[in-house]
């Protein structure tokens, strides 16, 4: 069976979906006739017609606002962000009207948004950020970032299939870089589950999307130095899965967190305070957090560079705390 | 924001052929925002059944600058999205029947949205600062009178200044008054109208003041269609 890209198993997914569920439409700039900025959506115009499949104007307020309304008339809405970053436009109509809508009213919300994050790519400042934590933060929406194609197919189906509404942040670093034979069947990976990508021993490295292959990097690196790196994969920030996190660190003692995303507020500090609240006594190192740091995500190629965490970074800190 | 949030209902209507029509209301004041522009200009190039009634009320000095449109007037501006812009006397309940009739009628048969300004500007029927004076902060409760009915403040929605005023702009008044001249209505069933309608506010007043508070330990509770969802204060 051939392998499929990260960025295939994400087309996949929706396409199974809508022809699983007729109620499943997609909503987003350049999606239909042009088939998606990074052709996540190429032939659905064609296969599910215009109905279904809406080029909406640049409108990221507006058009969220129509999946929300279409979600309460029995439609199940995907709205593609066409980079991530532009969800800022429609930051109050999910953050006041989608993530209270249930608790208001009772009016659930069973909406997938999703777009490409992250940098790495010299996208700059405005199509590279990881806008994770303005949501995490937003009680009523669920946030989920796939590391693998695997799981890439698996999560969007369970976020489409999901009676709230779900951020689903793909990393576009990851789009083609990544591949992996899939299953064929029809499978979905519960939201709310880390997995333990590589069990280990040493210190136990938490992360989540396109940071997980440079924790793993770091892993083989540090093998042969005698260091026993655990990686686990977190792949959903709302819900989080606190059981396998804390499961890990009360077996391995020493805890680091790495995401691209900037430090100040990000996922990392979450997770921090709840291994420090409830594994303090199973501790024997300070926690320690790899981040970007708290500047906007620079063009500049070096500085690029010198922003994302990089497997040097995460190679010296395990160093630290496996000696400490 | 609820234009853009109607618009998809409406698009919902359409894309699963039902013949539901969305109806939104609202204030001039919400003209300026990017939500409305945003939400409308979806309905026009999607032409989805959609009406929107605008109610063009009096508006007072304090807020004037914040909802003036640059330009000549917000209608100026609202023809410009290609859909019927029609605008009606909002206190003629008949004049406005027949319009919204017509925006719905239009609607159902996939011919797009349209825009209703209905101008209020005789009188404001709701002074929010002269209401708030009068509702505000006492209960409910102290408003019913010995016979359970609501006391004269809340039995009609005018303002005070409309009290002592017989020229009254008032649809429900005007349209009592049609009725009784092309309809025949009579004395008893005007006061029975009346008393029904009070009976109706009395009722659920009483049913509110008597509601329950939610439990303190409740407050995750609707927030995820299940409980794992976020997390709670003792929790994450």
């Amino acid at each position: 069976m051939a392998e499929t890209t990260y960025l295939e198993a994400i087309r996949q997914a929706m396409w199974e979906e809508m022809e699983r569920d007729p109620r499943v439409v997609i909503l987003g700039e350049d999606i239909g006739v042009y088939g998606g900025a990074f052709k996540a959506t190429e032939g659905f115009l064609e296969k599910f017609g215009r109905e279904r499949v809406i080029d909406t104007p640049i409108s990221e307020e507006g058009y969220t606002g129509v999946a929300i309304g279409a979600a309460y008339m029995g439609l199940r809405p995907i709205v593609e962000f066409q980079f991530i970053d532009f969800i800022a436009n429609a930051f109050n109509m999910i953050t006041n009207f989608a993530a209270k809508s249930r608790y208001r009213s009772g009016l659930g919300v069973p909406l997938v948004m999703r777009g490409p994050a992250g940098g790495g790519v010299r996208a700059g400042p405005f199509h590279s950020q990881n806008p994770e934590m303005h949501f995490v933060h937003t009680p009523g929406i669920k946030v989920v970032v796939p590391a693998t194609a695997h799981d890439a197919k698996g999560m969007l189906k369970a976020a489409i299939r999901d009676e709230d509404p779900v951020l689903y942040l793909e990393h576009k670093y990851l789009y083609r870089r990544i591949k992996e034979e899939l299953p064929p069947d029809d499978f979905v990976v519960p939201l709310g589950k880390a997995l333990i990508r590589r069990p280990g021993s040493d210190v136990v490295l938490i992360t989540y999307g396109a940071m997980l292959y440079t924790a793993l990097e770091a892993a083989s690196l540090l093998e042969q130095e005698g260091v026993d790196l655990e990686v686990v994969d977190l792949r959903s920030l709302v819900p989080f899965d606190r059981d396998t996190v804390l499961e890990s660190v009360r077996r391995v003692n020493k805890v680091m967190i790495l995401h691209e995303d900037t430090r100040t507020g990000g996922m990392a500090g979450e997770i921090a305070a709840v291994v420090a609240q409830e594994a303090f006594e199973e501790l024997d190192a300070p926690i320690v957090r790899i981040t970007a740091p708290d500047t906007p995500v620079p063009y500049s190629a070096e500085l690029e560079d010198a922003f994302i965490p990089r497997v040097t970074d995460v190679v010296e800190a395990a160093r630290k705390l496996a000696a400490y | 924001m609820h234009v853009g949030v109607m618009a998809g209902v409406a698009f919902g209507a359409k894309t699963r052929s039902q013949s539901a029509v969305a109806l939104v209301l609202m204030e001039e004041k919400g003209l300026n925002t990017g939500d409305f522009h945003e939400g409308f200009n979806f309905a026009a190039v999607h032409e989805l059944p959609l009406v929107v009634v605008i109610e063009k009320k009096p508006i007072e000095p304090t807020v004037a600058a914040s909802v003036a449109p640059a330009g000549e007037d917000h209608h100026q501006r609202l023809k410009s999205y290609g859909a019927p812009t029609i605008t009606v006397d909002g206190n003629d309940a008949l004049q406005v029947l027949q319009v919204v009739e017509t925006a719905v009628g239009r609607a159902r048969s996939g011919r797009g949205p349209s825009i209703i300004e209905a101008r209020n500007e005789g009188r404001t029927r709701f002074s929010m600062r002269e209401d708030i004076v009068a509702v505000c902060p006492e209960p409910l409760g102290r408003f019913l009178g010995p016979s359970g009915e609501i006391a004269a403040p809340l039995a009609r929605t005018q303002p005070k200044l409309a009290l002592e005023d017989d020229a009254l702009n008032d649809p429900v008044e005007q349209f009592e008054a049609f009725l009784i001249e092309h309809a025949q209505l009579s004395p008893e069933e005007q006061e029975d109208v009346h008393a029904r309608v009070t009976r109706l506010i009395a009722a659920d007043a009483r049913r509110a003041e008597e509601a329950t508070s939610p439990e303190a330990d409740s407050g995750s509770a609707g927030v995820y269609a299940s409980s794992a969802g976020g997390a709670d204060r003792k929790d994450l």
